[in-house]
């Protein structure tokens, strides 16, 4: 963990007792603006589609979707963990190999000349006309997706690291060079710490790109996972069911999110976007 | 005992892509050892370049620099550093924010341990060991700064307008810290400001530094007896220095 282990826990969950009145947010409500917000358009919705006399096929009620989820819970539920495993995996993949990729691109000017160019040529390339090419290599199971998904989720990691570890004070590198560090005590001491908050960033991006890599993954080529769930659906006209599937779908992505989030919060304490206000004792 | 520091025909070129820049030229100055040196001159003059010299911070430069009889050809151990900003690691606290020079260096870590420890008390800021930067004021920070500069016991420390940043009345509880804390420990000090009343009221010596190339334009003794209070800012001889120097940086173009 990047703190100092014997510093006090930081106060960043406590509610602010002193606060003035007005202007001020309560945490604990503030769920509750996106989903009344939401509530309204599904009931926007709903009743546009019965006054409108819509037909279901083209876009169905949220009651025929809620209906669906419920007849459908378990059926979805399975496919979910397939396409969850997937993203998580994808995702994993392009941490363990986007941070280290992002590291060694900064610590040597070669290697920045050697990969970068074929990083930024391979983001160029769509991922979607690869992906067939995996089935006929890889055939149809876990492994083709979460190389599509570890794809689209490794160029940011890759750039927020190294951009990360390059934005350092121009006196903060004067200062550690005056102790005689060495560039190995350098990236250790300054370079690596000072990046972790763009790293966190380019990992929150990377959670929406793996969960479509994925998704494009089984588009191509699958039998199973929410990706070919959709594909069923739509070949069958149920669009009730198409929309169903969205909720497990961008549930898997919002719980990798929380997850990044949760981890950050652990390791960064220190950080301004963690700790969201400044707190200061004077003298 | 030979001088502090030594410098003798210091020429500092930078390259650059709108062509070469020139900061200073023939800059000769010696420090006795413990003496108190401050440095004025106008803004882009070559202060800080002359103090990352003596730093062995710069490539290869004309002229020969010793600190204590040794000549400088990298970073040089013997130096601590405090610059305008506090520079601190946000991921690290006080403690370890003024452990991490025993850390780099690999110095004994307990006994480093207890000077620190020692160093807070002396800057006043015991009780926030395990604080976080964030946490800190302005002045407290700095005062972090100084103690990180401190903690190895080098003889020599390097000021870059540490207080420039702080509003003027943190700026003068600042000062006379300072001096309490120089009294107490000697060391000998290279410090750059803009302000002459700053200058002045901490210095053996001033010297001023012309416009870019910088020179050494003109120096000042500074003989006022110490320990130096508020009341010193009033004396007479303090008046009639400072306003010898602001005549001679006017002379010259001014602080601009
Ligand atoms: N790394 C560098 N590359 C090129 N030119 C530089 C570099 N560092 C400083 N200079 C130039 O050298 C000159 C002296 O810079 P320096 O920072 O030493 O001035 P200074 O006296 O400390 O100014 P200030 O009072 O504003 O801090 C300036 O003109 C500056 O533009
Ligand atoms: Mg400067």
């Amino acid at each position: 963990m990047y703190q100092d282990e014997k510093a006090p826990p930081l106060p960043m969950d406590e509610p602010e007792e002193d606060a003035p009145a007005r202007g001020v947010r309560r945490r604990g409500v503030d769920f509750l603006y996106p989903v009344v917000f939401l509530l309204v358009l599904i009931a926007a919705w709903e009743a546009a589609v019965v006054w409108l006399r819509v037909q279901p096929i083209v876009l169905p009620p949220p009651s025929a979707v809620v209906r669906s989820l419920l007849d459908d819970w378990s059926y979805l539920l399975w496919h979910a963990w397939i396409t969850g495993a997937e993203v998580v995996l994808g995702f994993m993949a392009s941490a363990l190999l986007g941070v280290p990729a992002g590291i060694l691109v900064v610590w040597s000017k070669t290697i920045e000349r050697t990969l970068m160019p074929i990083f930024v040529t391979s983001q160029t390339v769509p991922k979607i006309a690869i992906a067939p090419l995996f089935v006929i290599w890889f055939g149809i199971g876990l492994f083709p997706k979460v190389l599509v998904s570890l794809l689209i989720a490794f160029f940011p990691i890759v750039i927020s690291t190294s951009v990360g570890l390059k934005a350092i004070d121009q006196d903060m590198l004067d200062l550690i060079r005056s102790m005689n560090a060495s560039k190995w005590q350098v990236f250790q001491k300054v370079r690596i710490p000072n990046s972790l908050p763009f790293i966190f960033s380019g990992l929150k991006i990377a959670t929406a790109f793996a969960t479509v890599g994925a998704v494009v993954g089984e588009f191509v080529g699958a039998d199973k996972g929410l990706g070919y769930v959709l594909i069923v659906s739509n070949s069958m006209l149920e669009t009730p069911r198409l929309f169903a599937t969205l909720i497990p779908l961008s549930l898997i992505g919002v719980l990798l999110y929380a997850a990044v989030v949760k981890l950050e919060k652990m390791l960064i304490p220190w950080d301004v976007a963690v700790r969201g206000e400044e707190r200061m004792v004077s003298m | 005992m030979p001088a502090a520091f030594e410098i003798s025909g210091l020429r500092v070129v930078y390259p650059s892509r709108l062509g070469p820049v020139h900061a200073l030229e023939g800059i000769s100055l010696q420090a006795e050892d413990g003496e108190f040196i401050s440095v004025l001159g106008p803004s882009g003059c070559g202060k800080s370049t002359l103090m990352k010299a003596l730093a062995g911070l710069l490539p290869p430069r004309q002229g020969s620099i010793r600190i204590y009889g040794e000549p400088v050809r990298g970073p040089a151990p013997g130096v601590g550093i405090v610059f305008q900003s506090a520079v601190l690691m946000n991921w690290r606290t006080v403690l370890g924010n003024i452990m991490l020079q025993v850390e780099v260096q690999r110095l004994d870590y307990r006994a480093h341990l207890e000077r620190a420890r020692d160093l807070i008390r002396l800057v006043g800021i015991e009780g926030f060991e395990h604080h976080y930067p964030f946490q800190l004021s302005g002045g407290m920070q700095q005062r972090v700064s100084l103690c990180r500069a401190l903690i190895h016991d080098p003889p020599l420390l390097l000021m870059d307008e540490p207080f420039g940043a702080l509003d003027a009345l943190t700026r003068e509880m600042m000062n006379l810290e300072l001096q309490r804390i120089w009294l107490d420990r000697r060391k000998t000090v290279l410090f750059i400001t803009h302000s002459i009343s700053e200058a002045v009221f901490l210095a053996d010596r001033v010297v001023v530094l012309s416009r870019r190339p910088g020179r050494v334009q003109a120096v000042a003794q500074v003989a006022l007896p110490r320990p130096r209070d508020l009341a010193t800012m009033e004396s007479p001889d303090f008046v009639r220095i400072v306003g010898e120097l602001r005549r001679e940086l006017q002379a010259h173009g001014g602080l601009g």
